[in-house]
């Protein structure tokens, strides 16, 4: 590292862009869920660096870390998985290594389905973080990160009783909303992945 | 009336250590100390030996070297240390960021200062290890300095580290003197110095007041000082006294994102609003008082002083508190007595040096988030704080020959600590912790052929900081250590006198203290290897031409990753007129350019290589003075800090998390010009 900075030949770590898109999958006895995502953000790999607080107290600049998101997209975006693929727009970056992703859900969730014959109707409020996305890969310029969903992990998880006899899956079923915050924000239901165009 | 003065080493006007006298002085004057009355009219100069340097990269500033030097405050000396950088990022007013030889010396954490012996850095201050303010010293005052890279002497005390020095105070010449002047920096100065006739240096009067707006925005400061000072002799006895009081206000222009400069949304020297400021009130006083007898010498000194700080500051915008915003509101007072004794026997082959120094602080902090309005919105610290430390030192000076100067010794220091917490996290605790730790530095040094035309050298030492007091639990606490090693060579000559040295440091685990959690974190083990060169061409009587280079390479053991912020290549080059009479004018100048090249910055990112140039010119004829400084002459955009971290300044965007480069704007190109009259 020395020799490269002494012969400034250390090119300052190039800013970028890249693209988001998720894809869309096959939802099956499915017809409308609608996700409420915030941001996206990808991580440089853990353990990468010995980086620590500057040893100082509050208020010097550089005293707080300078955090691991090396990669961010901002929404807000109303995603609905199970339609048709949704393009993310640009996102800010900078080039090297990422380890994992994050998404953060903030807003109100929906789910009309059938499932198992039974319909559903869900709204619900969701307020979390999806984080430890394995992604591998390195992040460069023009880069497409791709997101997908599982649904079977979400919504083989909601309970199908009706305990409220009203013939109809709602929040205000038993479990029901908190199942679906469980699996939207489980990190298996979510995948990342770097598309290089 | 008979006064002790060590030269500066490297200045040859100085080399002739023979006794002088000088004109006898009748005046008469009512001082405060009783001892006054007994001064005697009659003052001879006995020129004592002084210390031997501790290695080749040791530098020492004469009073003439200091005027030559660009730069008006005395933290600007700093810059002379051999590797030694200087950030100013929170404003004039606040302590300098310091990078040593690849340390990140944060405020003052791992560099020593001490004025004539009397230690400045603030152990625990509320905001960094160590804090250094050296706006309490007037420049004008500082009558000579020694500036050590390492720790190799036993007597260098806490937060010798990676470096120390030590500020001499004295006027060298008697009368009054006033001087007042302005610049196109908006601001403007005056100094008022007077040493009665017939006194020593250490007889001073001193008053000095300066202030403006600034370049740009939120760069308002206004800063007064006093100084006084008593030297004489009672029965065979030196006595000296002096005194130091500074007050200082200060707004802090704090850091720009760098998107927000290439946006065009901010200007270079623009400021976000809430940015900051501060206040800080030091008063310092010392009496000493020293004795020799053939071989035989020693040294008591007696110090106090009182300090308050207040920093307002805010360097992330809204991005932790969205509502209130991130401002913090930091304050500290300390109260503090020491005691230095020290003394020895001269070599012959065999001598012996030791001393032991007592200090006592007891301190009072708060730390709270600010509104918007400026108004502390709650105290989430309270604490009271204590530190004494003892720590006795000695050394074996050895001259077997000539040709060879070994100086063995080893320095022992124990802290006891104690941390009332009386809120934490805005938690009422009333906890009580105390603690203690201790540490044993050898340290030596070794020169062949000293001040012959070729020496060699060799030196060891360790150093240490002590623990930071909020970060205690009740036991012993870490006190951070570095071993150093360097081994160098001078080569003298009349025209051309070139040093050089390898030195190696390791830190066997970087202690960090974490403020948010209040605990120290351990980082692992880090290593700093590098070299220095120095050269020093005087082709003429009065030239000098300084040309300067220290290359490090810092990293941590386990991984190769770099220190962060700490500067692997400083070159420095300098072009001097040391004193130069041309027809009826005596000049003194100094241009010297420091140039920087990339650091490691978090994330793998580097900094941008900076230079600078500066200049001083003073020219005297008869008893005018005129005083010009250009800083940074050649007007470049540079940039004094640059950290890596998320902020959040434009609410009406969305919070990011991506960090952003920020950067703290380096002085613009400034004139100043300050006319100054001399009595006599």
């Amino acid at each position: 590292m020395i020799w490269s900075l002494l012969l400034a030949c250390v090119a300052p770590r190039p800013e970028l862009s890249f693209d988001g898109r998720l894809e869309t999958s096959a939802c099956e006895d499915t017809h409308d869920l609608v996700v409420p995502v915030d941001r996206l953000w990808l991580q440089q790999p853990a353990l990468a660096s010995v980086w620590s607080p500057i040893a100082t107290a509050h208020a010097h600049p550089g005293h707080d870390p300078a955090g691991d998101v090396t990669g961010e997209l901002l929404g807000p975006w109303t995603l609905n998985p199970c339609g048709d693929p949704v393009l993310l727009g640009t996102g800010r970056g900078y080039e090297g290594a990422v380890g994992s992703g994050q998404l953060v859900l903030q807003g109100e969730a929906h789910l009309e389905a059938t499932l198992d014959g039974r319909p559903v109707a869900i709204t619900t409020t969701v307020d979390a973080p999806v984080a430890g996305l394995p992604l591998d890969g390195q992040l460069a310029d023009g880069i497409h990160t791709v997101l997908t969903f599982d649904p079977w992990l979400t919504l083989s998880v909601l309970p199908t009783e009706d305990t409220d006899g009203d013939g109809l899956l709602t929040e205000h079923d038993d479990g029901v909303a908190e199942a679906l915050r469980y699996g939207l924000t489980n990190p298996n239901t979510w995948t990342l992945s770097l598309e290089t165009p | 009336m008979r006064r002790s003065v060590a030269p500066p080493r490297d200045n040859p006007s100085h080399s002739a250590i023979e006794p002088q006298r000088l004109t006898p002085g009748t005046e008469d004057v009512v001082w405060v100390w009783l001892w006054a009355l007994a001064l005697a009219q009659d003052e001879e100069v006995v020129v004592e030996a002084e210390e031997d340097p501790a290695s080749a990269s040791e530098r020492r500033l004469s009073r003439e070297d200091i005027v030559a030097t660009p730069g008006r405050g005395t933290d600007e000396l700093l810059r002379s240390m051999p590797g030694l950088h200087a950030s100013s990022h929170g404003g004039t007013g606040k302590a300098y960021q310091l990078f040593v030889r690849g340390f990140d010396a944060v405020h003052g954490a791992d560099v020593a200062v001490t004025v004539e012996g009397v230690p400045i850095n603030e152990p625990s201050n509320v905001h960094g290890q160590g804090y250094l303010d050296l706006h309490l010293l007037p420049r004008v005052l500082v009558d000579h300095a020694v500036l050590r890279p390492g720790a190799f002497r036993p007597a260098d005390g806490d937060f010798a580290v990676a470096g120390s020095t030590d500020f001499g105070l004295g006027l060298q010449q008697s009368g009054l003197w006033v001087s007042a002047g302005g610049g196109t920096d908006r601001t403007a100065t005056a100094e008022l110095a007077w040493r009665p006739e017939g006194r020593g240096p250490g007889s001073f009067l001193v008053a000095t007041v300066n202030g403006g707006r600034g370049v740009g925005e939120a760069r308002g400061h206004d800063q007064l000082r006093g100084a006084v000072g008593l030297d004489g002799e009672v029965e065979g006895v030196d006595l000296r006294a002096w005194a130091l009081a500074y007050r200082g206000r200060f707004d802090s222009p704090g850091v720009l994102r760098e998107d927000d400069l290439d946006a065009g949304r901010v200007d270079f020297y623009d400021a976000y609003p809430g940015s900051g400021g501060g206040a800080s009130d030091r008063a310092l006083a010392s009496v000493q008082a020293r004795t020799r007898r053939d071989r035989l010498h020693g040294a008591a000194t007696v110090w106090g002083g009182l300090r308050g700080l207040l920093l307002d500051q805010n360097f992330t915008g809204f991005y932790d508190h969205p509502i209130r915003g991130d401002a913090v509101r930091q304050t500290h007072q300390d109260r503090s007595v020491g005691v230095s004794v020290r003394g020895g026997l001269d070599p012959a082959p065999v001598g012996i040096l030791a001393g032991l120094d007592l200090a006592l602080h007891d301190m009072d902090q708060t730390e709270g988030p600010l509104s918007t309005d400026g108004d502390v919105w709650s105290d989430e610290l309270d604490a009271g704080l204590s530190q004494r430390s003892v720590a006795g030192w000695a050394s074996v000076p050895l001259r077997p020959w000539p040709w060879l100067h070994l100086d063995p010794g080893a320095r022992a220091t124990v802290w006891s600590l104690g941390l009332d917490r009386r809120l934490q996290d805005g938690q009422r605790l009333d906890e009580i912790r105390t603690a203690s730790s201790a540490v044993l530095a050898p340290r030596g040094t070794a020169r062949l052929f000293p001040d012959g035309p070729v020496e060699l050298d060799a030196a060891y030492g360790r150093g240490m900081r002590p623990p930071e007091v909020r970060g205690i639990e009740s036991g012993p606490a870490p006190a951070p250590t570095a071993d150093t090693a360097e081994l160098g060579v001078v080569a003298r000559h009349p025209v051309l006198e070139t040093r050089a040295a390898a030195f190696r440091t390791r830190v066997a685990n970087e202690v960090l203290f974490d403020p948010e959690a209040a605990r120290f974190v351990a980082t692992g083990e880090t290593i700093r290897r590098g070299l220095f060169a120095r050269a020093v061409v005087r082709p003429v009587d009065g030239l000098r031409i300084e040309g300067e280079a220290t290359a490090v390479d810092a990293f941590y053991e386990a991984t190769g990753e770099p220190v962060p912020f700490a500067p692997p290549l400083l070159g420095v080059g300098g072009l001097y007129l040391d004193r130069v009479v041309v027809g009826p004018l005596v000049l003194v100048a100094g241009v010297r350019t420091w140039a920087l090249a990339s650091r490691p910055l978090p994330l793998g990112f580097a900094s941008t290589p900076a230079t600078v140039t500066d200049a001083t010119l003073r020219a005297v004829f008869r008893q005018i003075t005129i005083d010009v400084d250009v800083d940074n002459v050649l007007g470049a955009q540079w940039r004094d800090g640059e950290f890596f971290f998320p902020s959040w300044w434009d609410r009406s965007s969305a919070p990011s998390a991506l960090p952003e480069r920020h950067i703290s704007a380096g002085a613009p190109r400034a004139l100043h010009v300050a006319l100054g009259w001399r009595s006599g």
